[in-house]
């Protein structure tokens, strides 16, 4: 033993007892000679309970240590006399930093004066719990939960305190209450576009008859314009509609090109902007709705063109791409058309870019903050994904991912106007008396004999009573909302419960019903969302009568 | 042996004293004595002690122990 070369040492052993037990011990030795002879003196000491409390102190050290909760105690002047790592790091400064600092150098809400007040209604109160926010070193502040407790310790006060940081909870609550705040917004925008669809759908059927009865050109030439007036009508309650739930696309598959170069021109025209486009013929075709893909073209195409006050180029480019399982965090693997829409423009910064898909938010003076918020709604409903990435001064880069269209399917005819006659009885139902008398008017043009009823009771009657007496109808054209009375579903549900094989067709101001989109699941032939032109309504009928 | 006469270490600084006391050859480890504290804290008798080497109560290994 080493000790034989000193006069004393000191270890700490394990000593193995007479009934097997193991204890700590410390042992103080020192060398002593006699006669001669080397003898060791040791006094041998049990520690074992003093290593058992400072193991469970170092456990309960590390354990405040790696909390991921800071922890803090201050005296009565609020000094920091104590903090764990989570309580340095989470402000970013060292411990020995932060032991030089008081809680209103930190806390961004505090003075000397307030933490005063604050320390004699902890005292007096001996809890306190409250939200707050903390400064870091470099000036960045983040809110924080924080419990304190009044204790005395050594005869001094001090107040021990714990801060949570809630910064993803604060994010989660502010994402909630907009989410709340959207749909609310969504539902007063979805009510109204529902009537004024149902408005438009008047206006338009009169104005459609009135020119084709007109001799007059000058009257036709009014007509005519007030027909596109009512178009670009009809086009923003589509976009209120789409905005208010999201609206469930009505999908075709078609060819992305020339639409996405049609498109883009067209909301370019006028400006000094140029447009280059690499789009491959082999691009595969996408399931989308024409309308809402369009409305995000445009919005990505004018944002472009607004960020470049000077001109430039804008780049419109098209890929196939397969995306391979859990390649990407936010899109399922499969066949995804990519659409990349890139300008020269200034660019945005990252906390800009953090925040251009929320609803409401805008950076423009004339901007409602919808525009992209719309966007990533339509996307979604797709399926897809929408992606930027933009750097201050370097410009930004919009990408669509669109999944491919899946099967052999061709793509959608183009809407060609045919002529077409119709004979037999046609049903019409609706609550709307105009609109009874717009569909009456149409389809008496072009030859059927028209019955019109205003509820889905004496829709079902009729058609009962008909085929009971032996005759068929051409076709009914059924409301699905009827305010207090039966609507289109329940009368069409009745009707193919009562074998009456009849084409029925659907109509509704609310487009994105899921029978609108789906009328074959409601035992509807087919659907035509509201308002519709007179040329939409015989197209329906030439391909399904 | 009889460390007392052997080595006239008063008894008052061994026998009365409240801490665990031992003697021990350095160069092998061999107990000399052991005091009541000691016999009570063991568990073994004075003379059982004064048989047996400090490696016997010592947990560590040998490399250990020599190592300290």
């Amino acid at each position: 033993m080493r000790v034989q070369d000193k006069k004393h040492d000191h270890f700490e052993f394990k000593h193995r007892l007479c009934d097997g037990s193991i204890k700590d011990v410390e042992v103080w030795s020192s060398s002593f000679e006699v006669n001669g002879r080397q003898l060791l003196h040791s006094i041998i000491h049990d520690i074992t309970d003093r290593k058992q409390t400072e193991q469970e102190l170092n456990m309960l050290k590390a354990t405040i240590d790696v909390a991921s909760d800071a922890a803090y105690w201050m005296d009565s002047e609020g000094h920091f006399v104590y903090a764990n790592t989570s309580g340095c790091t989470m402000l970013g400064y060292t411990c020995e930093e932060l032991l030089k600092l008081s809680v209103y150098e930190v806390n961004a809400h505090l003075t000397y004066e307030k933490w005063s007040s604050m320390w004699n209604t902890i005292r007096t109160h001996k809890k306190y719990t409250a939200e707050s926010t903390h400064r870091r070193k470099d000036g960045s502040e983040f809110p924080v939960e924080i419990a304190s407790t009044y204790f005395i310790y050594g005869g001094k006060e001090y107040v021990n305190g714990f801060a949570r940081d809630i910064s993803l909870r604060k994010q989660t609550e502010a994402e909630l209450i907009k989410a709340q705040k959207l749909e609310s917004l969504g539902l007063l925008a979805g009510g109204i576009a529902h009537d004024f669809n149902n408005l438009l759908g008047g206006i338009f059927g009169f104005i459609d008859l009135a020119a084709e009865e007109t001799k007059d050109n000058t009257v036709l030439n009014y007509l005519t314009k007030t027909l596109a007036a009512i178009e670009r009508a009809r086009s923003l309650t589509g976009q209120l509609l789409t905005f208010s739930k999201g609206g469930v696309p009505l999908k075709k598959i078609c060819k992305l090109s020339p639409f996405i170069e049609e498109t883009t021109t067209f909301a370019l025209s006028g400006s000094n902007i140029q447009c280059e486009f690499f789009i491959p013929d082999n691009l595969w075709l996408c399931d989308f709705d024409k309308n809402q893909i369009g409305q995000v073209i445009d919005n990505l195409v004018i944002n472009a063109k607004q960020a470049m006050s000077d001109g430039g180029v804008i780049t419109v480019a098209c890929n196939n791409l397969t995306v391979p399982t859990d390649q990407h965090p936010s899109l399922k693997a499969g066949r995804f058309v990519k659409i990349s829409i890139k300008d020269q423009g200034t660019g945005m910064s990252k906390e800009i870019l953090s925040k251009i898909f929320d609803p409401f938010f805008t950076t423009k003076k004339s901007g409602n903050g919808l525009g992209l918020a719309t966007c990533f709604s339509i996307i979604k409903q797709h399926d897809g994904l929408i992606e930027v990435e933009s750097e201050l001064g370097q410009g930004s880069t919009f990408h669509v991912f669109l999944p491919a269209a899946t099967g052999d399917n061709s793509p959608d005819q183009l809407i060609t106007q045919k002529s077409f006659t119709g004979n037999g009885l046609f049903l019409v139902m609706d609550d709307q008396e105009y609109i009874l008398n717009i569909c009456h008017d149409i389809l008496e043009s072009v030859g059927f004999n028209v019955v019109c009823v205003e509820n889905g009771q004496k829709a079902v009657d009729f058609i009962l009573k008909e085929m009971a007496a032996g005759k068929t109808l051409a076709g009914a054209l059924l409301d699905i909302t009827v305010p207090g009375g039966m609507g289109g579903i329940t009368v069409a549900k009745e009707l193919r419960a009562n074998r009456c094989t009849i084409p029925l067709f659907a109509t509704s101001g609310h487009t994105e019903e899921l029978v609108i989109v789906k009328p074959q699941a409601f035992g509807f032939t087919a659907s035509i969302k509201k308002p519709f032109k007179k040329i939409e309504l015989i197209e329906l009928l030439r391909k399904y009568l | 042996m009889d460390i007392k006469n052997d080595f006239s270490i008063p008894d008052v600084l061994f026998k009365n004293h409240a801490a665990v006391i031992l003697i021990i050859d350095p160069s092998t480890g061999q107990i000399f004595d052991a005091n009541p504290a000691a016999v009570c804290f063991y568990g073994w008798s004075r003379e059982q002690l004064q048989k047996m080497n400090i490696r016997d109560v010592n947990n560590l290994s040998e490399k250990e122990l020599f190592g300290q």
